[in-house]
């Protein structure tokens, strides 16, 4: 092979790499950089929009940020929420569910989800969503206050629970064990 | 300068100097982690980083020795070697991955309870829990205590969006399994968890749930007081205590149809509830384990049922 040609074939793959370096160093980033920015802004927005209570407005914007992108989680959480206002729980769900999905750890998504199931009627996993609020131990006014709200909540349900259920079923367990043998809490 | 710092780096990890303290390091942490389960190590990141810093400083020290084991013991060898050391850095390479990817939940079901776990894509549902235990007659010798269940068996209903995706009856040693998640119950972990009805001195009822597993401090008034468990089977009551200059002291019984008075209070039974404890769980891992495991394995074989058939030609030739 002459020199020329091995200068050449080196020349084209160092373009080739820094091509490729800069694609994924500076120029990816700074899209990805672009398109949050944008996702931001529409958030923003799609929160104004849920507070001065343009709930219809409020939804055709925060659809407008996908799911894959940084916002996406807060975004699903406000078009829920969004849904609760209108009343259309079973569209919340779905969008609540979405948010859990994206962002695991939130416990306004908990409380949220229990007040829809709530709402929906479904007192069971209204109690375990509101359970699931109940371990994440409150650090603010604000967490302390949806802490509280929750428990309330519960226990309405426990009482609602212990009105609708026959007492004999509700009170006995499905297998009991043998008369006169301890019931401990243990093992 | 970053080459020269990578080049050295690498000298450093390849060099048997860092690869056995590294090696010594992680042994006493995997034997410590396999002894005591809590905290669990395995999927820490200072774990997962020494075990990928083993994996590359194995990697070095293999790619460095290829050249002599190749001149020492043959071509046959090297590949048994290489084999094997793939197998490991696989191994490695599937317990890192499950590190990050895979979790495990030790749950408490609640029977007619949803339980929600934050991070998995459903909700788990106790619609009835069957528990049959052995009778002292079937085991005359033995502590029943000590034995598992005759019978735990969970009836599951997982629900995404409120809607139940599946129905399932899960049992130690027989895990329910949804899209790579296992459900399974913990052997002989079950008990009775219950409510404490409320009533204050001006009527006004509240409820309280008692978890054996995280007993409630409720205050009444100026009065502190606790309750673990249920007692009886067919009068369930439960003791209530209240702690008096640093003591214990009991303050009684309550029922459901019967209420203990305390400090103007009104303490009664609610409803009585079985619960499980289930580990939930997702190995993504599994499939790169078992392929960690052949490749070693192949390997070990390759090298020494070839190196000693070349050595046997090698003493066949010398002997002619």
């Amino acid at each position: 092979m002459s020199k020329l040609k091995i200068i050449l074939a080196t020349s084209v793959a160092a373009i080739a790499i820094a091509a490729a370096a800069y694609w994924f160093l500076v120029q990816q980033p700074a899209q990805q950089a672009q398109v949050a920015r944008a996702e931001q802004a529409l958030l923003k927005s799609g929160i104004q929009l849920y507070t001065e209570g343009k709930f219809q407005e409020a939804l055709e914007t925060l659809e407008r940020i996908p799911s894959s992108g940084e916002y996406a989680a807060k975004a699903r959480y406000y078009q829920g929420n969004t849904h609760i206002r209108l009343k259309d729980y079973q569209s919340a769900v779905e969008q609540l569910e979405q948010s859990l999905a994206l962002d695991s750890d939130n416990a306004d998504t908990l409380f949220a989800l229990g007040v829809t199931y709530f709402k929906l009627g479904n007192l069971t996993l209204s109690r375990g969503y509101f359970a699931s609020v109940l371990e994440f131990p409150p650090e603010t006014d604000q967490e302390m206050e949806r802490m509280e709200e929750a428990k309330g909540l519960m226990d309405i349900m426990a009482r609602l629970e212990r009105q609708q259920a026959p007492p004999a079923t509700d009170a006995e367990p499905s297998a009991d064990p043998a008369p006169g043998e301890p019931v401990d809490g243990g093992n | 300068m970053s080459f020269s710092l990578l080049t050295r780096a690498a000298r450093l990890l390849a060099s048997l100097k860092v690869a056995i303290p590294l090696l010594v390091v992680l042994t006493v942490a995997t034997i410590v982690g396999s002894l005591f389960p809590e905290p669990d190590i395995f999927r820490s990141t200072w774990y997962l980083t020494l075990l990928g810093l083993q994996g590359i400083s194995l990697l070095l020290v293999t790619i460095l020795h290829i050249p002599s084991i190749l001149k020492k013991k043959g071509r046959n060898a090297l590949l048994g070697v290489i084999t094997t050391h793939l197998g490991i850095l696989v191994l490695i390479a599937g317990v890192i991955y499950g590190g990050f990817t895979g979790f495990r939940h030790q749950v408490k079901l609640i029977e007619g309870r949803a339980t929600v776990v934050p991070g998995l894509p459903f909700v788990i549902h106790l619609d009835a829990l069957q528990v049959e235990e052995y009778r002292q007659e079937d085991f005359p010798r033995m502590n029943l205590a000590a034995l598992p269940k005759k019978q735990q068996d969970s009836h599951l209903t997982l629900l995404k969006n409120g809607e139940p995706l599946l129905s399932t009856v899960a049992a130690p040693g027989r895990p329910a399994q949804y899209e790579g998640i296992t459900l399974l119950p913990s052997v002989s972990d079950t008990g009775w968890t219950f409510e404490l009805i409320i009533t204050d001195p001006i009527g006004r009822e509240s409820t309280i749930a008692v978890l054996p597993w995280a007993p409630p401090m409720i205050s009444l008034g100026e009065r502190r007081i606790v309750t673990h468990g249920v007692q009886g089977a067919e009068t369930r009551e439960i003791e209530i205590f209240s702690m008096e200059d640093g003591e214990i002291v009991s303050l009684g019984f309550a029922r459901s149809d019967q209420s203990l008075p305390v400090n103007g209070y009104q303490v009664a039974l609610g409803p009585v509830k079985r619960y499980t404890s289930i580990q939930v769980y997702n190995r993504p891992q599994g499939p790169v384990l078992v392929l960690g495991s052949i490749l070693m394995f192949a390997g070990l074989v390759w090298h020494f049922y070839f190196r000693h058939r070349d050595r046997r030609k090698e003493r066949r030739t010398d002997n002619a």
